[in-house]
Order: C-alpha cells, then structure tokens, then sequence
C-alpha cells in the first residue's frame, strides 16, 4: 500500500550508512540552540506558561518578553561561564525590537539561524509567494544586521508547508532543523537541488517538555544527561548529533537555569569529553559538505 | 457608558444633513456591481453552495469557476443588452491568471475597484505591514494593466482591520465601499486624511441573500425591485444611492440570470427612470469630492 509521502528522502536505517567521524575522529556532535522570540503584543501566537487569559494578555506577553530582558542574558551568561559555543534561532522581530541581544551573539562568534520574522506567527499555511518572500526577508535582514546571511533556518513552530524546503533551497539557505526524524544530517530533494536536514530535537526541547508536558526542570536536565550519555554510548557505532533546545523564557528562569547549569557541567566535565565535538549547526554542515559525496544519506 | 468606538465617522441622521443633488438634478443614483473572484484550488476560503466537501472541495471549486467562465459573459450581455453601466470588484490575481476576462469590460468603459488579491483569504490576523502590502499588489496589478491605478476598495469578504482605511487613504484610494451604514456617501477619518465610504449592500447582495441565506433567485429579484421603489420614494427627502451587488458564480447561473433581467428591466424601464442617475460607484465619488466640502456627512 502507498500511503502519501513527502518525497523529500527516503527511508534509510541508521545502522546501514556508511560510517565517518566528526573533526579529531569525536563521534557525537553537540550543538545548543537559544531560541530568542519577539511577540505582538494583544494579538498571534505565542508560547503560554499556563491558561492564557482573553487577549490584550499582558500577562503572557510580559512572560515571553522576559525572555528578552533577562532570561537571554542569564542564558549568556551561562555559555560563557561554561565556555559552550551556541546557535541562535531569533526572530527578526528580535534585531528591531531589542538590538542589545543580537550584539552578544556576534561578540561570541556564534551562528544566526533564521527564524522567522516572529513567532507571533506561522507560515505553513501561506501561499507559496508570500512565504518565499518572507524566507527572503528574514535572511536579507540578518545578513544586513550581521554582515552574514544565515545558512540555517528553523521555522517558528517547526511550520512547513508542502514547499517549504524548495523555498529555503531557492533562498540560499543549506539546511534546516525542522525535521526531527534522525540522529544524523541528512539530505532532503528540493525541486531546485538539495537541502540538508540537520537534527534539531523535538524532544530535547524546553518548549514542548515543560510547556506542553509541564515536565520539572530537573525532569528536562535528567533528560538531557540521559540522552548524552545514551547518545556518548551509541555513537561508538555512528558519528551522530546531539542539539539542545532552549528559550530565553523558559530556561532563563533562575530557578531552571540552576538546573540546566548541573546538567551542563555534566557534559564539560565529562571523563570521556574527548570524544564530543561541542559545536554550531554550520560547522556541522560545512564538515557534511567536505565528506566523500555519498557519505551521507 | 463610553462603549468601544471605531472614531472613523460621527454620528448623523439621514434627515438632518444639507440636502444636494446628483448631477442634472437626479435624486437616485443606481449602481450595478460585479464581483469577480477567484480561489485557490484545495486550499483558503470560498462560497459553497450547499454542503462544503472536505478538501479538495473541488465541487465548491467547479461552482465558483463557472462564474468566472460562464457566468460573467451572460451577466455582461445582460448589462449591454439593457444599456446599463456597471462596476467590478476584481481580485488583482485574475490579472495573472485569466487576462481574458478584462477585454469586455475594457471595452464597455466599466470601473475596475480593487478587491484584493483573492477571495480565498481575508485580509484578518496579519500584521499591519503583511496588509499594506497586499493592498499594494492588489492595486499595483490593476494599475500596470489598466493604466491606472482604481480609486476604489472593497474588502475581500468586506473585511476590515482596524488600519485598512488608513492603509487604504495612503495607497492612494479615494472611497472604499465596505460600511453599510448608510444610504449616502459619507466622510470617513483616517489618520491620513479623509476617505469617502460610498454605499455598498450587504443585503441586495446575491451572495449573503442566496448563498449564506437561502433566497431564491425571484426573491432577490423582487428584493432589487422593492429595495430601488421604494428609495425612488425616498430620494425626494435625500440624494441617495441604490446599489446591487452580484456575484458571477451566483445570479451567473441561467435559473437565476432571468430573475435578475427582470428585476434590471423594471428599473431601466420604470417611467420615472429621468429621476435615477445610472452610473458606477468612481463616478458617484467623484461627484461627491466636487461637491461643497461640509455637504455630506
């Protein structure tokens, strides 16, 4: 039976790839993703910590905008203490709104995902015209704002439409982490050539674990200790990629953030750090795109 | 109780205004207006006739397409065989699409009013920026084909923001026709100066009369007949507007077309058709802008 498809990749079992290493022959790849959001205010989508109550809600929105006033700082501060390099998945909305969090970003050398103008909205619903044009927006105004054009795009809420990879493929993007369906980059057909899937979890993901799941946050850093050890033990057998997924609203709570800086510690100091490459989704992608073609899927 | 207002008008009674005339000293102005949609397949908002199927709905898709293909050219003999003029809502996407259509109306001298860029979307839940920017598409593909740009607006689904009339004002808009609030032109504010409301109906209207309301074709003809009697009546008090508002995949249909010929001929044949001014909405507010300037409401 043929049940509908995507098409964009077919199915491959990650035991029967061919196998590679990440730089210094390490075999799991760590990346840790802040994502730093804008909302309107009064109005669209957005994330909710509990009921959200008739709108204009200020108080959700007062939520969220802590993110940007204090939490995205604490987070810094964090990264910088732990010496951890991060990608940053920020909403447009974001360098109009509060400018002073995009300078850190580029201080620390870190990589500019696009991420949507804001998560206020969602564009898998779109017309095709109208979302090509809004992937063009936000990669010309990160690539004004910062001097570089972003390689990666995650979408706000992970939104796909039928075309979103062709798009991001025709925009000049090189890959995306909206696909959550593997433990290795893979490549997915575009109609205008190919674009790289890069893991992005679903699961290791302060949004949907303590939001929607209204796990604890020491509920969240067991799990990310579990799955680096796990994915430390299984990458033995395959290079694989392990992202982290943060919010500045979330885990910039003081409290949350006590919890996530143990687990943390717990990968810096781990006896068999030697073995994990601590790194960026592009760099990740560039050291892909340098394999013998055919390495990966 | 100061409850919730929209500030775009003051209030005003219909017989306590400055009395004026249309031109040649007519009382009744009448105006026909056609409304030329069109609608994605398998996605976005549309009519249905009777039940909506899941999509696909390609049934309500074939429905509202034969008003483009069928409809429209008996809806414009019936206009050149009782020698009236008439006006066209048109979404700026049939331009792309079917060029053809326009060639008649072209030809015949009508008025082409913007009406944005399709009717499977409505221009709600989109940020200020996202609407003013499908009010420029809407209008720019009227104005490169035309020649020139339409003075007129009519909201797909007559839907407003709380901006469009701005947003429409600083497009270069002259009247828009989307408050039923009265049977003559009024003044409307917005933050960049005035725009003229030109009466448009919400009930002689075939789409909420038969669609949304189950009318039968004979009762929106009589509703045309009694609706224009009795504002001939009436327009001894005032100058008034009697428009008629017809959607090609509805009144397109043959069972229905005669009703409306009925309805049409009744009026162009009426003895006192000396007093009624038969012409287009631009006309109407042009007029109005010539008039002394405290004359409407």
């Amino acid at each position: 039976m043929q049940l509908p498809y995507h098409g964009r990749f077919k199915y491959s079992a990650i035991t029967k790839r061919p196998d590679y290493s990440w730089p210094d022959g390490k075999r799991l790849a760590i990346y840790f993703a802040i994502n730093t959001e804008h909302f309107a205010f009064g109005g669209g989508l957005g994330h909710a910590l509990s009921n959200e109550l008739p709108q204009p809600d200020a108080r959700t929105f007062a939520w969220r905008d802590y993110g940007n006033r204090v939490g995205v700082w604490r987070l810094y501060e964090l990264l910088d203490e732990l010496k951890l390099p991060a990608c940053h998945l920020v909403n447009t909305a974001v360098f109009d709104y509060a400018p002073d969090v995009i300078e850190p970003i580029i201080a620390r050398g870190d990589e500019v995902i696009g991420h949507g103008r804001t998560n206020a909205e969602r564009h898998g619903q779109w017309w095709e015209a109208d979302e090509a044009r809004m992937l063009a927006e936000v990669r010309s105004k990160i690539e004004a704002a910062t001097g570089r054009a972003p390689r990666g795009w995650m979408a706000p809420w992970m939104s796909q439409s039928k075309h979103t990879p062709d798009l991001l493929q025709e925009a000049g993007y090189c890959f995306e982490m909206d696909w959550p369906c593997d433990d290795q980059p893979i490549w997915m057909k575009t109609r205008n050539g190919r674009l790289m899937s890069m893991p992005y979890s679903l699961e290791i993901n302060d949004s949907p674990q303590i939001l929607v799941r209204h796990h604890t946050a020491e509920d969240f850093a067991t799990m990310i200790v579990h799955q680096f050890e796990e994915m430390l033990h299984q990458s033995s057998r395959q290079p694989l990629v392990l992202g982290i997924a943060l919010h500045t609203m979330i885990f910039g709570q003081p409290y949350r953030l006590y919890a996530l800086r143990k687990a943390l510690q717990h990968i810096v100091n781990h006896p068999e750090r030697d073995k994990v490459w601590i790194t960026r989704p592009g760099e990740i992608y560039d050291h892909v795109c340098a394999l013998p073609e055919g390495t990966i899927v | 109780m100061d409850l919730p207002q929209h500030h775009r008008y003051p209030f005003s009674l219909i017989d306590q205004r400055k009395d004026f005339t249309w031109p040649g000293g007519k009382r009744l102005a009448f105006y026909v207006c056609f409304n030329i949609e069109y609608f994605a397949f398998g996605a976005g908002m549309g009519s249905d006739v009777g039940l909506a199927n899941p999509q696909p709905n390609h049934r309500s898709y074939a429905w509202r397409d034969y008003g483009n293909r069928v409809g429209l050219s008996r809806m414009l003999d019936l206009m050149d065989e009782l020698n009236l003029p008439a006006s066209h809502n048109v979404n700026s996407v049939l331009y792309d699409v079917h060029p053809q259509i326009f060639e008649r109306i072209r030809k015949r001298g009508d008025e082409i009013i913007g009406h944005g860029r399709t009717n499977s979307e409505r221009q709600s839940g989109i940020w200020e920026e996202d609407e003013a920017r499908w009010i420029h598409e809407a209008t720019e593909a009227i104005r490169v084909n035309e020649g020139k740009p339409p003075k007129g607006w009519l909201g797909p689904w007559l839907y407003e923001s709380n901006t469009t009339p701005d947003l429409l004002k600083e497009a270069g808009y002259t009247y828009m026709m989307d408050w039923a609030c009265d049977d003559q032109p009024i003044w409307m504010q917005t933050r960049s100066g005035k725009i003229l409301n030109v009466p448009y109906p919400i009930e002689v209207n075939d789409s909420p009369a038969i669609v949304f309301r189950n009318k039968s074709a004979e009762e929106f003809a009589d509703m045309i007949v009694d609706q224009f009697e009795e504002m001939l009546l009436q327009s001894t008090k005032q100058a008034l507007v009697c428009p008629v508002a017809l959607h090609t995949f509805v009144v397109g249909q043959p069972f229905r077309l005669g009703h409306l010929r009925r309805a049409l001929k009744h009026i162009v044949e009426h003895p006192r058709r000396d007093e009624v001014w038969f012409t287009r909405p631009g006309e109407i507010a042009d007029y109005c802008y010539q008039l002394p300037p405290d004359t409407l409401a």
